[in-house]
């Protein structure tokens, strides 16, 4: 059924409205992060910022900190996911439960119970506390909530225990299962997951700073707080890659599995 | 009759290929299948037909490895495969659920038992070839599941529990989720695929017709027990309980008594009726009769006739015609005889002559109607009420 001409003309105006709420401020941002003093504008911010060292640096280490906590994430929660979907069902609320308590409990709390945990006699050892691989600990369970519900909504999609009990009964052991059938079959789930995943790590800030490890959040609050317009343009650099990588997903999410039903 | 009388435990015959002995599954207190004992013989196509709960599915997968008997095991050619994983059984399964893997197209949900099993490239592409020609679907080998309708992917998923070449077929109800037309082609099939591999198959269904259709020998299950085995025809005709004679088919069930000599009296009807199978009963005893609806035949009665819930000597009832119900092929009439409704049916043409108020006279041959000592009422209605 078409809509009416009245509700056509709102719609369209409050998608408008929508719109200039998110984009006159990254609009604004992006022609402050152009001014070179008066009325001159150029690109001067964002060579500088390209030019740094430091930007360099601390982005690296962020990418290979968010690859880490990446890969640990899906180590640990896709077989939890896929076990609990499969044999324990009745422990779902409670693991999601689980999943959401670093949402209740601040980053400052976190990583001091963290570090104190890690310099105890228990865990350890010590010097890993020195490295900013530390730091992987703490994104794992900030990143715990997304990358849970992400894995648990994809696996909550297939029939688990008919495709499980369809690749054991032509021989596949736990192992063949969850490579050849289950994560196939989640791929956006997992690309979800990692995107979320990537995209915290990168702009974590209060584990970075109280742990005094540079990163690439540290960074851009350090240009922040001292310099006016490669800020701005180090936010926009930061928020494309964010958004190549969300454009990235979406492009290879496409054309993913179909699941279930018949044509 | 118990069970282990039906089926010996421990005196199975050498030819018994696959043996499920005196298995039974627990939950707490719960007794989804009690202890029983069945044997299917190299090739044979064995069905478990039964209402919904009846054990027939917990069975199936006590065969297949996915549920652990509480108590008994499970023999293949003699060898106990009740310790093995499902992976470690070689046991061929098709599911009710759609079941391939969405993300590989159909060649290769069909080759996957293959690749795990360390086949060749060059065998698995011949054993390919030969299953999508037994399939009759060479068309749709590269298409994925979300591609192909629910008949065609139930059929890969048949070639593929077939690939690995497997010691017993296990079908779990793979045609319920179908539609009517393409479910009864499927059956077919299914049965010639499995007649030209010489498969064992153990099937489950709900579906009586499917189940008759189908089978070599069927399992009646009911309430986690055998109620009966035997050949289609002997579970139709020859029904062993109350239970079996009302889930199988359709039939008139009444109450009656023996009278001995092979006449028994139906409460309501003015004369007795001449039964073979009531011979070996007691004058006195409480029986069940069965009528099957196509055994009976209808022919008008004239006024000079009339004589309404007479037996006649022969066997004939009168009664009057109450209702029709046009079911394509057959016609069912119901048919008042006393304070008894029987249905009837009868072929397109045969059913034109019998409208609707007509006085008719209702005969059956000695030898059709069927007798059993009468059960419980409240039992049998209980049992029936999960159907």
């Amino acid at each position: 059924m078409r809509a009416s001409p009245v509700v056509r003309t709102g719609r369209n105006l409050w998608i408008t409205v929508l719109g200039l709420y998110f984009f006159v401020p990254l609009v604004a941002l992006a022609v402050f992060s152009l001014w070179a003093g008066g009325s001159r504008y150029d690109f001067s911010a964002y060579v500088q910022i390209l030019r740094d060292p430091q930007f360099h640096q601390t982005f690296r280490l962020s990418l290979l900190l968010a690859l880490e906590t990446i890969l640990i994430s899906l180590a640990l929660v896709i077989p939890a996911a896929f076990w609990v979907n499969l044999r324990a069902p009745g422990l779902r609320n409670l693991l999601g439960l689980l999943s959401v308590l670093s949402f209740v409990v601040p980053p400052i709390v976190l990583v001091g119970g963290l570090s104190s945990l890690f310099r105890g006699p228990v865990l350890g050892p010590e010097w890993f506390v020195g490295t900013p691989q530390f730091l992987v600990v703490g994104y794992v369970v900030l990143a715990l909530p997304y990358t849970y519900r992400t894995l648990d909504t994809g696996l909550r999609a297939l029939d688990l225990q008919t495709l499980s009990e369809a690749a054991q009964s032509l021989g596949a052991g736990w192992g063949t299962l969850l490579w050849r059938v289950i994560l196939p079959n989640i791929t956006s789930a997992l690309l979800g997951a990692a995107l979320l995943t990537f995209a915290i790590v990168l702009g974590e800030f209060t584990f970075a700073n109280v742990l005094l490890f540079n990163t690439f959040a540290v960074y851009i609050n350090y240009i922040g707080q001292t310099q006016g317009t490669p800020a701005a343009a180090l936010s926009l650099i930061s928020l494309a890659i964010t958004w190549m990588a969300m454009l990235g997903l979406l492009r290879f999410g496409k054309g993913r599995v179909a699941l279930g039903g018949a044509k | 009759m118990t069970d282990s009388v039906l089926f010996p435990v421990a005196d199975h015959s050498v030819a018994d290929y696959l043996v499920a002995e005196s298995v039974s599954k627990s939950y707490g207190a719960t007794h989804a299948l009690n202890p029983l004992s069945l044997s299917l013989q190299k090739g044979e196509l064995v069905t478990l037909l039964g209402p919904s709960g009846c054990g027939k599915t917990t069975l199936l997968r006590i065969v297949a490895g996915f549920t652990a008997p509480s108590t008994g095991r499970v023999l293949l050619g003699g060898r106990d495969l009740t310790p093995l994983p499902p992976a470690k059984r070689r046991m061929g399964m098709v599911f009710q659920a759609y079941s391939l893997f969405p993300n590989l197209s159909a060649e290769d949900n069909v080759r996957f038992g293959l690749t795990v099993r360390g086949v060749s490239r060059a065998e698995s592409e011949k054993k390919l070839k030969e299953l999508f020609a037994l399939i009759g679907l060479e068309e749709a080998r590269k298409r994925y599941p979300h591609q192909l309708s629910g008949g065609q992917q139930q059929r890969i998923a048949l070639a593929r529990a077939l690939a690995i070449e497997p010691q017993v077929l296990l079908l779990d109800e793979p045609l319920s989720a179908l539609d009517a037309q393409v479910r009864l082609n499927l059956r077919d099939e299914i049965r010639r695929v499995q007649r030209e591999t010489g498969t064992t198959t153990l099937f489950v269904t709900h579906d009586q017709e499917e189940a008759l259709a189908i089978s070599d020998r069927v399992v009646v299950m009911q309430q986690g027990r055998v109620a009966q085995l035997g050949t289609p025809e002997d579970i139709y005709r020859r029904p062993a309980s109350p239970f079996v004679a009302e889930f199988v088919g359709t039939a008139n069930g009444l109450d009656a008594v023996a009278l001995g000599g092979g006449m028994v009296e139906v409460a309501g009807w003015n004369a007795p009726l001449a039964v073979e199978g009531a011979r070996p009963f007691a004058r006195g005893e409480k029986l069940r009769l069965y009528l099957r609806p196509e055994e009976l035949r209808l022919s008008e009665l004239r006024p000079n006739e009339l004589r309404l819930s007479e037996s006649g000597p022969e066997g004939d009832l009168s009664g009057q015609v109450t209702d029709r119900r046009f079911l394509g092929s057959i016609t069912r009439l119901s048919v008042q005889v006393g304070n008894s409704t029987l249905v009837a049916d009868l072929q397109g043409n045969e059913a034109a002559a019998h409208p609707v108020g007509q006085q008719v006279r209702v005969s059956l041959s000695p030898l059709a109607a069927h007798v059993l000592r009468a059960a419980p009422v409240a039992e049998t209605q209980a049992e029936l009420a999960h159907v």
